[in-house]
């Protein structure tokens, strides 16, 4: 392999790493927080590229606006299903949570294909087919943009959980819930906080992604299994684990596409999860918490 | 830092109680914890707590600071009605509760674990970090340290810090030599000395009865949910029932 197709591959595999991290961390912040595994969150994923979509298309809103649109809308849906469907069920345990984000999933799924239809569809990238290429090597502008964008991301909420009083607050409570409740974090305000969160970056993500490949109502999920695949890989949980987890899968969804098949692309992520299961259940980064 | 807000005796007639349980039933599902159980704590006292096992004494903690809610019963803080609070309210009145095997948060330093002590409090925490750096100084050199890689001893000290940086009027401490070595055993209770000394009012559960009636002015054995010997320290460290309590009779 030369290394203009190495480096191809790279940056093909970072475009696709960049979608997953973007899901996989909101979907392991929630799991770290609430113990909640929500497979909704591949319905905002999708109902994001809708709203860029619709927003760019119909009402001739900038790409620009509409991703931060996108955002908002996911964000607050997500929000409303934490405080009205997950927080009310998870006294029962976690097995209804589980049942009511499939059942979230199918609902808002099945609205999009009676609103929208089930045709594929694209976004209009504000860079239309510009590209930059160096030697060989071709990106697009648009990946370009993503890539600038997730790594924006990422890094904000990085940095947000870290060095901020309400991020401390949500890895304390992921950490050690108990203690978190005796010094006063309220852990239901933090919980709608994450799935705030968390909903945004799937809007992000299908907003940001739904211009370089088509979309119909049931991406989310499609995407959703991998993502949940890369926290599993990568440590239910762990926030380092979702980004390492996304980059690892991606890089080898390209390369299986490339040197296997293309059918059997989408099985690498669930075979990486399987494998890691075995050889390290809590996950490539995750802890067992004494 | 810790006179702050403390109560002292009254010293003509009866002192006013800091805290009081009166008939508290706690159930666990259908395990009833305890069954109404009285008992008070006056301002500046060190008040220990002992029993067997499962006898009930870390559920007391936990109805006080409100991470349970008794079925019955009163609790009251300063003549205040605890049992409806949540947690966060609690601790905002300076009712702070060191858990039962510590509850760090391992992957923050102890820096961070000591701010999240004070949570609930706004303004700054260098005079607090300051005087919990005193009491234990290996804090200090470990402040950047993650708490999950300090030793039991040091989680220990580390888990008392935190509660202190509610600047509390009443802390709750559960077992706090578990586990420990006696070099550390001694630390943690010349800690304790220390606090009392400035006022803070404590209730202490031990399994170490020896080190428990050696630190506190008063103690209650319980038993099954209810308070079964009360009495001063001196005279429950000659007593055959508390010995009893402690073979599970
Ligand atoms: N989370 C829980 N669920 C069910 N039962 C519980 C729970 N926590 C405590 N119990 C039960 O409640 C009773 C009192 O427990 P508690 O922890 O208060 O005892 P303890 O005196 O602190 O004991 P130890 O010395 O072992 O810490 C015991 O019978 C215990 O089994
Ligand atoms: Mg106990």
């Amino acid at each position: 392999m030369d290394l203009t197709t190495i480096l191809q591959f790279t940056v093909n595999g970072l475009f696709i790493s960049a979608a997953y991290a973007l899901v996989a961390l909101g979907l392991t912040l929630i799991f770290g927080v609430l113990h909640i595994a929500d497979f909704a969150q591949g319905a905002l994923y999708m109902l994001g590229a809708y709203v860029s979509f619709y927003a760019t298309q119909a009402l001739g809103v900038s790409y620009f606006v509409s991703v931060p649109m996108a955002m908002g809308l996911t964000g607050a849906l997500a929000t409303l299903n934490g405080a009205l469907v997950y927080r009310p069920l998870q006294r029962h345990g976690g097995a209804l949570t589980f049942v009511a984000a499939l059942g979230i999933l199918l609902i808002l799924q099945n609205v999009a294909l009676w609103l929208f239809g089930g045709d594929f569809r694209l976004i209009a990238s504000p860079f239309g087919e510009g590209r930059i290429t160096v030697g060989e090597v071709v990106l697009t502008h648009h990946q370009a943009f993503v890539l600038v964008v997730t790594a924006l991301l990422l890094g904000g909420v990085w940095m947000g959980l870290r060095y901020t009083k309400p991020g401390k607050a949500l890895r304390a409570l992921a950490q050690q819930p108990e203690a978190a409740r005796l010094v006063g974090i309220d852990s239901a305000r933090l919980g709608l906080a994450a799935f705030a969160l968390a909903g945004a970056l799937a809007g992000a993500a299908g907003a940001l992604m739904s211009a370089m490949r088509a979309f119909d109502p049931h991406i989310g999920a499609v995407v959703i299994l991998k993502s949940f695949a890369i926290v599993i890989f990568g440590g239910m949980g762990s926030v380092p684990g979702a980004i390492v987890g996304a980059l690892v899968v991606g890089m080898a969804e390209t390369l299986t596409a490339a040197y296997l098949a293309a059918e059997f692309a989408d099985l690498v992520g669930f075979a990486l999860m399987i494998v890691i299961l075995f050889a390290r259940p809590q996950g490539l980064l995750g802890r067992v918490w004494a | 830092m810790m006179e702050h807000g403390a109560l002292r005796p009254v010293q003509d007639g009866e002192p006013v109680p800091l805290l009081t349980l009166q008939g508290v039933t706690v159930y666990y599902g259908r395990v009833r914890a305890l069954q109404g159980l009285t008992l008070e704590v006056l301002p500046g006292e060190v008040v220990a707590l002992l029993g067997g096992n499962g006898a009930g004494k870390s559920t007391t903690l936990r109805a006080v600071s409100g991470l349970v809610r008794p079925a019955s019963g009163h609790i009251r803080f300063r003549g205040q009605e605890l049992t409806r609070l949540d947690p966060a309210a609690i601790v905002r009145l300076g009712v702070a509760h060191c858990p039962e095997g510590r509850k760090l948060f391992p992957e923050m330093t102890v820096l961070e674990n000591l701010e999240l002590g004070a949570y609930v409090r706004a303004g700054r925490l260098d005079e607090d970090l300051r005087q919990i750096f005193d009491l234990f100084p290996v804090l200090r050199e470990r402040r950047h340290q993650l708490a999950g890689s300090l030793s039991g001893g040091e989680q220990q000290m580390l888990a008392i810090g935190r509660a202190l940086m509610v600047r509390p009027t009443l802390l709750l401490l559960d077992e706090p030599t578990m586990g420990l070595a006696p070099a550390m055993v001694v630390e943690v209770a010349r800690a304790i000395r220390v606090l009392r000394a400035r006022g803070t009012t404590v209730l202490l559960v031990e399994q170490n009865v020896q080190v428990a009636l050696r630190l506190a002015d008063r103690g209650y054995v319980l038993e099954n949910g209810r308070v079964v010997v009360e009495g001063r320290a001196e005279a429950l460290a000659r007593d055959d029932r508390v010995r009893r309590a402690y073979l599970g009779g």
